[in-house]
């Protein structure tokens, strides 16, 4: 580069200005860095102190020797007497050296405190443990106090006998108050181990508890799957980008959608609880006979019907190109009414299969005081087995009966939203000019009251909440702004489809700023959420009254309502009916922040609310795991979904395959493997995680490893670190290989 | 009949990819497209099934205007209008025969779709598509197992699952070698002259357009070039087309 030889002065003043700019923020680093050592307290004094060092030294010690084995021993015990002083009497005769008997010798045997004497044992068992204990004299009918006597030569209390069954070292005298002028005992216990060396109680524990903590992991990811994958469409951006709606479709999907949750959850249920009738099999109860009986046989038929009727579009008939409305209807209602009946009559069998079958399981259980055989063994584990299977099956069908109003509230919703969109929104899309955007204002008005007035029940439950609604109306105020920029701006252009250049980018973004900030603040003080917020109290339940007719709900929410009408039928009223709208990126949005929020909060402390709500044990901790891990696994899974190859879906699309089947056929088969992968990948960290879930009473092996921590049992606590560790490597390791033949 | 009228698209960046273009294809013709990339001819493509929506124009197909319908009717619409990409798009993890099943979808109850159910007739008809292609003893393989030609010979047949009346074919050897190319090209003639399907296909290499098309559609920046039979292209036409500095070469 020989052409810039001769710079221009001010590139060297802007050169050299760079460079000083540079140190600069590399001395503000080192200063900022040097502060982070401060604020950690890091001080190289504390572990310098000895006691603190025996203490680490000791604790480290029985961590690494865990009481893993035990074996049963013999203890036999051999005394020599000992006087304390010597100016008080004679010493006490000692035993004497030449014989083939097992005995103590103290030498000498009379001595004052803190003096050291020579201890000799002689003709015990070859290589056995040994132990020194101290007895000073005990008044009658007063328990004497043992105290270990460390060995001066090795600092320790054990000792082992030689080759010969003999030992000989030196110990200090023990300073026992009172003790002068008496006989004391030193005293061995000699240790002969006599069993089989088995695991030891705590190893037993601990194995219980790691299978517990397995099974947790195992638990909370495969329920987190489903619900992940589902959120995981709704958070990839290649997918939601494409979908748009218009505004018309939208409204009455939403309308509808709320309708239907209220029809489907109050009026409808009652197929549902039909279809737990059915499936519990309770048919002889008078008048559920003929429900059951009925009903079902009626609902079967109409499905049959339904199935042949559904091929609307006969693949024989060229010209058949457009989609009949009212067959589409019926098809949608009938199909979501038999899901229900469905739905409810899977939770009634699994409910009655479940007591069936618990209680089969029980009857196969062996009286628990047979003798220990094989057979009783395997008949154990098939009762417990079959019991299990049952107790799941119940507990599925528990869930059912206890959401059964809720899932027949979201299907008729889903149901009425999808008629909504594609058969009245078909219907919209003829109205234009000023009468869309009349309708548009009084849908958009009764959309936007609706979706307020939900979001501000939330904030009826938590102060911190509150601002949820402000938020919403916000953008919605940002939104309406921009529309009104956007008519001015791109008056000339007649697709919704907008060209803009970066300034009017910026525009664009700035007035939906000032938009946002307006309305937010605007309902932040006509709300008084600024009080609650503070003070962290709930808005006050003062019922709302128009011109003196009492309402059924809160001035608070009323007044949310009236803010999202008001803004909605702004909104609604310059947009259209034929406005375009992103319900996609707004899907995408609200997904990704949501897993976003739910996985920032450690399983820790969501284990401590479930705690709270389901007690102390390994339940509260797979809760906190499977909703933790929904986050993780709906963020991982949505990113999979954004790095497959677009082409097959853009070659399904042009098939004319509708978006259920696009995903099932262009999408699934990509992700599958990456999806087992992080699977993997996570069953391997909830693992992990449920080791230490315990310590916030979580159940598993954490909460063992913390009573021994503060029982301060470390060889008992190293015990539950060592299967932590064997367990989370060989996990590691498996799911490494398992990731590693997938992708 | 096909009819393109003034149709323009100018993407979200303002690129202008389609600039007034309009003209008419009768039934049975084989037509291709040719131009420099970027000319617009994968955005014509698209905009005629609308997997890009035009910015104004309006697209005629047998009498319907297909720019007007709505987002369900375009789905019954795409059924009758076979599209083959230059990349192929095909499934690569999947079978083959269910590659070429799933151009049978928009025919299909979506209820079925979710148990991976199709007809038995369907699944004849793929093994029959895939024979016609030369590849019928492939259908159990992996996609990915398959060499380039073979990918576009089983997207050539998932196509024809739709029963299409148009085919429409986006540079289908651009990523083919010359003697596989006209392996593929002979089978989209082959539709062409026994089906009597209207082909509607952009071709990089001209000597392929003369080789195959009734007529040739050349785009250049977006706007209609040239609009005539193959034989009308002599060196200052193709000048006029591909710009100064090209040479024409030829495919064998």
């Amino acid at each position: 580069m020989s052409e810039t030889k001769n710079t221009p002065p001010e590139q060297e003043t802007r050169n050299a200005l760079q460079r000083l700019l540079i140190v600069l923020v590399v001395v503000i680093g080192i200063f900022i860095y040097s502060y982070g050592w401060t604020v950690t307290e890091i001080d190289l004094s504390e572990p310098q102190e000895e006691q603190r060092q025996t203490n680490v030294t000791r604790a480290l010690r029985e961590l690494l020797s865990p009481r893993l084995f035990e074996q049963e021993r013999e203890v036999t015990v051999y005394e020599a007497p000992f006087l304390m002083d010597c100016t008080t009497g004679d010493a006490p005769a000692q035993a004497t050296a030449d014989t083939a008997d097992a005995v103590v010798i103290i030498e000498p045997a009379c001595a004052e405190a803190n003096e050291i004497i020579s201890v000799r044992i002689l003709n015990s068992s070859v290589g056995a443990d040994a132990r020194l204990r101290w007895l000073p004299p005990a008044e009658e009918g007063e328990e004497v106090r043992e105290r270990p006597l460390e060995i001066i030569e090795t600092e320790r209390e054990d000792l082992v006998l030689d080759a010969r069954g003999g030992f000989s070292g030196t110990v200090e005298v023990p300073r026992i108050r009172g003790g002068e002028g008496q006989i004391h005992t030193l005293r061995v216990l000699v240790a002969i181990p006599t069993g089989p060396i088995v695991f030891s109680e705590t190893a037993n524990l601990v194995i219980e508890r790691m299978i517990q903590t397995i099974f947790m992991a195992l638990v909370a990811t495969t329920v987190a799957i489903p619900i992940a994958a589902l959120i995981s469409f709704f958070a990839a951006q290649n997918l939601m980008k494409r979908v748009r709606l218009s505004v018309g479709s939208l409204l009455m999907a939403f309308i509808l959608f709320v309708v239907g949750v209220w029809l489907g959850s109050s009026l409808l249920s009652f197929i549902g609880e039909w279809g737990l009738t059915v499936g519990r099999g309770a048919v002889f109860e008078p008048i559920g006979a003929l429900l059951a009986f009925v009903i079902p046989i009626a609902v079967i038929a109409i499905t049959i019907f339904v199935l042949a009727r559904l091929d609307v579009n006969d693949p024989k008939d060229k010209r058949n190109d457009r989609a009949n409305p009212v067959l589409q209807t019926i098809n949608t209602v009938i199909t979501v009414l038999v899901a229900i009946f469905i739905v409810g009559a899977i939770g009634g069998l699994g409910i009655l299969g479940g007591e069936q079958i618990t209680a089969f399981g029980d009857s196969l259980r062996p009286p628990a005081d047979a003798a220990f055989s094989l057979g009783w063994v395997t008949s154990n584990v098939v009762a417990v087995a079959i019991w299990s299977l049952g107790n799941f099956l119940l507990i599925l069908g528990t869930l059912i009966e206890l959401f059964m109003s809720i899932i027949s509230g979201v299907l008729v919703g889903f149901a009425l939203a999808g008629i909504g969109a594609s058969v009245l929104g078909n219907g919209l899309r003829r109205i234009r000019g000023t009468t869309s955007h009349i309708l548009g204002a009084i849908l958009g008005a009764i959309s936007g009251a609706l979706l307020l007035a939900g979001l501000s029940s939330f904030a009826l439950w938590a102060a911190l909440l509150g601002i949820i609604p402000p938020i919403i109306a916000g953008i919605m105020g940002g939104a309406i702004l921009q529309m009104l920029l956007g008519r001015v701006l791109y008056r000339n252009q007649t697709s919704h489809i907008r060209i803009r250049n970066q300034s009017q980018r910026l525009a664009e973004m700035a007035i939906f700023v000032v938009g946002f900030a307006v309305i937010f603040l605007m309902m932040f003080n006509t709300l008084n959420i600024g009080r609650s917020v503070v003070d962290g109290t709930l808005p006050p339940q003062t019922l709302a009254t128009v011109f003196g007719i009492e309402l059924p709900i809160t001035v608070y929410m009323f007044n949310t309502a009236l803010y999202g009408a008001i803004l909605g039928a702004i909104g609604g009223g310059i947009a259209g009916l034929q406005g375009v709208f992103p319900l996609g990126n707004m899907l995408y949005n609200t997904s990704r922040t949501t897993l976003n929020v739910v996985r920032s909060i450690e399983p820790l402390i969501m284990g401590l609310v479930f705690v709270i709500w389901v007690g102390i044990g390994p339940f509260a901790g797979v809760l906190a795991l499977t909703l933790h891990s929904i986050a993780a696994l709906g963020k991982l899974y949505s990113e999979q979904i954004e790095n497959i190859d677009p082409g097959p879906i853009e070659a399904l699309e042009s098939t004319g395959a509708n978006q259920l089947q696009t995903i099932i056929y262009a999408v699934v088969p990509q992700i599958i493997p990456p999806y087992i992968a992080f699977t993997m990948y996570r069953w391997d960290i909830n693992v992990r995680m449920s080791t230490i879930i315990g310590f916030v009473g979580g159940g598993g092996i954490g909460l063992l490893l913390q009573q021994q921590i503060n029982l301060l049992r470390y060889r008992d606590a190293g015990v539950a670190v060592l299967a932590i560790a064997v367990v989370v490597s060989i996990l590691d390791y498996a799911s490494a290989y398992i990731r590693e033949r997938l992708t | 009949m096909l009819i393109i009228e003034n149709l323009t698209k100018v993407y979200d960046n303002g690129f202008k990819a389609l600039d007034n273009v309009s003209f008419e294809v009768p039934d049975g013709q084989f037509v291709a497209l040719i131009g420099l990339s970027g000319s617009g001819k994968s955005t014509l493509l698209r905009c005629i099934n609308r997997l890009i929506e035009p910015t104004s124009g309006r697209i005629i197909w047998n009498g319907l205007d297909i720019t007007a319908i709505s987002d369900e009717e375009i789905r019954y619409l795409r059924r009758r209008i076979g599209f083959i990409f230059q990349q192929f798009n095909l499934v690569k993890r999947s079978l083959v025969i269910n590659n070429v099943l799933a151009g049978r979808l928009g025919y299909t109850n979506p209820i079925f779709s979710l148990l991976n159910y199709f007809p038995n007739e369907d699944r004849t008809r793929a093994i029959a598509n895939l024979q016609r292609v030369g590849i019928g003893n492939q259908a159990f393989k992996r996609a990915s197992e398959l060499s380039g030609g073979q990918q576009q010979r089983v997207a050539i047949a998932r196509a024809l699952m739709q029963d299409p009346e148009l085919m429409l074919a986006d540079e289908p050897v651009a990523s083919l070698d010359p003697a596989t190319s006209h392996g593929v090209m002979k089978y989209l003639e082959n539709l062409n002259t026994e089906d009597g399907l209207t082909v509607l296909c952009s071709l990089h290499f001209l000597s392929l357009a003369r080789t195959y098309a009734d007529r040739v559609i050349a785009l250049k920046d977006g706007k209609l070039e040239f609009d005539g039979s193959p034989a009308e292209i002599d060196n200052e036409r193709f000048k006029e087309i591909y710009g100064e500095d090209a040479v024409e070469v030829g495919i064998s």
